[in-house]
């Protein structure tokens, strides 16, 4: 079965796309490193799950129990999925731009581009929100941290 | 709504249509756009707030000996270089992003866009290949120390 973007052929593509070929090509040299840093933050987002439930076990924290541990474990289940996130987004602009090596561009991928972009760079901004957030908070309630 | 040629025309008076100059964005990408450059501006406003926390620790140089003056200064004027740059090609972004969300359809922002979507995530893929090494190297300068120790 074909895709919807096959049924397009060449005229109506480049006819229907918002992007030209040089904004194209330089979408396709970014993927790469839209991709790596994709994978970058799933790694981090692991590491940082991994280190969290280690630290957590090993200190006893959990054994104590307490109001505080409440605390400690919001602040990294948001540490940890917005990393996750972030992985996703990027991870998706990547794969919109590496996209666009076959067959060119499209209304399809336009779009796909156009709201991965949206979705990167919101959740550059939520995430440093999130972290400037918690910064105020752990300086408020510095006792806790 | 007007017809593309006379879009191109109420924008470039005097100029000749030409279609391959042309972008063709639906209102959802122009929407997606300009809301992604929105989010670029409150990024450039938040660079521009850790680039004047850097310059404030310039202000604690002359409490430093020379070494750790000397290191600060490194530091911090890394720092702005890199930031600075960041904010430069997010400003580029917020003003193509809004421009093509505005229902500019010249294709020279659409262009300018790309370019300025390839040199953000090239230098964040550049620094964090850099910060990577750096705690590479950090960690084996600890594990050499633990066996130092041990």
């Amino acid at each position: 079965m074909l895709e919807s973007n096959d049924i397009l052929d060449d005229g109506q593509a480049s006819a229907q796309s918002g992007f030209d070929q040089l904004s194209a090509s330089r979408f396709i040299k970014a993927s790469g490193w839209m991709t790596f840093l994709g994978i970058l933050f799933y790694i981090l987002g692991g590491l940082f799950s991994l280190g969290f439930l280690f630290a957590l076990f090993i200190s006893g924290a959990v054994a104590r129990g307490g109001g505080e541990i409440i605390i400690v474990i919001l602040f990294f289940l948001v540490i940890v999925t917005a990393t996750f996130i972030m992985g996703r987004q990027f991870q998706r602009l990547g794969s919109a731009s590496k996209a666009l090596q076959v067959g060119g561009v499209n209304r399809f991928k336009t779009d796909e581009i156009c709201a991965a972009l949206k979705g990167v760079f919101m959740t550059i901004g939520v995430f440093s929100l999130v972290i400037i957030v918690l910064f105020l908070l752990s300086a408020a309630f510095g006792g806790i941290f | 709504m007007l017809e593309p040629e006379n879009q191109y025309s109420a924008q470039n008076p005097g100029g000749f249509y030409d279609p391959d100059q042309l972008t063709n964005f639906s209102p959802t990408n122009r929407s997606d756009l300009s809301t992604a450059g929105g989010w670029a501006l409150f990024l450039v406003i938040l660079s521009g707030m850790s680039m004047l926390f850097s310059l404030f620790s310039l202000s604690m140089l002359p409490q430093m000996n020379s070494d750790e003056a000397t290191v600060t200064l490194a530091v911090t004027l890394i720092g702005l270089a890199i930031n600075g740059a960041v904010v430069y090609w997010y400003i580029v972004f917020y003003n193509n992003a809004k421009a093509i969300g505005r229902g500019s359809n010249d294709q020279v922002h659409a262009q300018k866009l790309s370019s300025s979507v390839l040199a953000t995530f090239r230098l964040f893929g550049i620094l964090m290949v850099i910060v990577l090494l750096f705690y590479l190297f950090g960690l084996a300068f600890a594990a050499t120390g633990l066996m130092r120790i041990f």
